[in-house]
């Protein structure tokens, strides 16, 4: 055995009787002495390295887990048979082509369905209704030309959503219905800050402070509605504070170049 | 095409989310209390790679710690390590079908590999756009400690952080697999591909080059 591969043992052996928790100075005078002023000097570097990564925090795994569960959710969603009240009008949808459907978005948009648009404003994830509000918000982004366009379409869904959420609290609405509307507030924010970034990086960064401030509008909302939630909601409503919070610092800090 | 173009629809259509959630109970809090029994791990993988979020929950609670520590390690930021384990999990949501893992350590040594290209994403962006980290400051133990105690382990965390940068990535990878996440000379050289006596010596040559770096730093041992 060649002498560093030798010595290489004996370290990995000192210092795995060092995180048991030997005191050096007994485990060194075990040691060969020509090894011992080596072995003080690297054995207590790998304790500190032991002191740079710290475990997750509980509100943090608890956000992440959400998330990954609606995203898991999507992308293993498969066509069931019997289905939910609204499978039948999604497989019509998807047989449609899409031309055919934004058609009819551009009809409703227009004012062709305006009852049911209407009746629609009002409505929440559990309505059949929202889908057509959902239709109409797409059509609306589809429309926005540019960036900055496409970002005063998500500070406009960041706002509606949280007066839905406000809306479902007040109603008393099950969690579901809670948690389904602070994952589309989610995934909104993440375009947003996305297209933020978009902005930033072609020279603009004016329209950060708008969504800065949707976010902060947000995020004050939701924190006054946690107070009145049930239990059973509140959590989710902390975690989404918690994410507007973060997604707004990160949008106010402008960028060095 | 026309498939193509659905493809895109299904993605930009916000109610793709209603639905999925409108259509199954969510939550991995309902997983919880029922954590998958089964030890074998490649069986494991197949009920995730099929439709059952308790198990895709089991496999979250395995490896959410190991990532995300090994990415605050890194980063030395907890609002970046949250963002980057986030990214980490997305990213390997959507190639889990096609992974082939026969057990936990190859999962998780593709998790890692997910975590290093996430990693070396975030290091460009923060290249192109610097900015000073807040990070320590959020992880400073509460106790009885002097502020310039504190301030002190601080910044020799820092510049161990900076050290670390330096080494080799098949050292790098090597101490943090030993020393951050507490894996044994057998898992950890599985995850880095190499023999025991290899890891041996790349934990050797890492750990001297540290001193040495800290040295160079002024950082005393």
């Amino acid at each position: 055995m060649q002498e560093e591969e030798k010595f290489a043992a004996v370290l990995d052996g000192c210092c795995r009787r060092y995180r048991a928790g030997e005191p050096l100075a007994g485990l060194l005078a075990q040691y060969p002495e020509e090894y011992r002023g080596e072995l003080a000097r690297l054995v207590p570097i790998g304790e500190r390295l032991a002191e740079l990564g710290q475990g997750p925090g509980v509100e943090f795994q608890g956000r992440l887990a959400d998330t990954l569960s609606a995203a898991y959710a999507d992308a293993r969603r498969r066509p069931s048979p019997s289905g939910g009240f609204l499978s039948p009008l999604w497989r019509t949808l998807r047989r449609l082509p899409t031309v055919a459907v934004l058609v009819v978005a551009l009809l409703l948009l227009g004012g062709g369905g305006a009852g049911v648009v209407q009746a629609a404003d009002g409505s929440l994830p559990d309505s059949p209704l929202y889908n057509v509000k959902a239709a109409r918000e797409w059509v609306r982004l589809l429309l926005a030309g540019s960036g900055e366009a496409k970002l005063n379409v998500y500070n406009a869904q960041i706002a509606e959503r949280t007066r839905e959420l406000e809306r479902a609290v007040r109603l008393n609405k099950p969690r579901r219905v809670v948690l389904a509307l602070s994952l589309s507030l989610s995934y909104t924010v993440d375009r947003a800050v996305d297209q933020v970034s978009q902005l930033q990086a072609q020279g603009r960064p004016q329209p950060a402070a708008r969504a800065v401030s949707a976010l902060h509008n947000a995020e004050r909302q939701i924190d006054g509605l946690s107070a009145e939630a049930s239990l059973q909601v509140r959590p989710i409503l902390q975690r989404l504070k918690a994410f507007l919070a973060s997604q707004a610092d990160r949008l106010a800090v402008p960028p060095s170049v | 095409m026309r498939r193509s173009l659905i493809g895109r629809t299904t993605r930009a259509f916000p109610a793709t989310i209603m639905l999925s959630v409108m259509s199954q109970e969510l939550g991995l809090a309902s997983a919880d209390g029922a954590a998958a029994k089964d030890s074998d791990f490649a069986a494991l993988l197949a009920k995730v790679k099929g439709n059952d979020r308790a198990a895709f929950g089991e496999l979250y609670r395995r490896a959410v710690t190991p990532v995300y520590r090994y990415l605050h390690a890194r980063t030395g930021d907890v609002p970046r390590a949250e963002e980057l384990t986030q990214e980490v999990f997305l990213a390997a949501l959507a190639g889990l079908d096609g992974l082939r893992a026969a057990d936990e350590t190859q999962f998780l040594a593709w998790l890692f590999q997910i975590a290093r290209y996430k990693l070396a994403d975030h290091l460009r962006r923060r290249y192109r756009r610097p900015s000073e980290p807040l990070d320590e400051a959020r992880e400073l133990p509460d106790g009885q400690a002097s502020l310039e105690d504190l301030a002190a382990s601080r910044e020799q965390r820092a510049e161990l952080r900076r050290a670390l940068e330096q080494l080799t990535p098949e050292q790098r990878e090597v101490v943090l697999y030993k020393y951050v996440l507490g894996y044994d000379n057998e898992r950890t050289g599985r995850l880095v591909g190499k023999k025991a006596n290899a890891v041996n010596q790349l934990h050797h040559r890492a750990l001297a080059s540290l001193q040495r770096l800290l040295a160079k730093a002024g950082v005393s041992g």
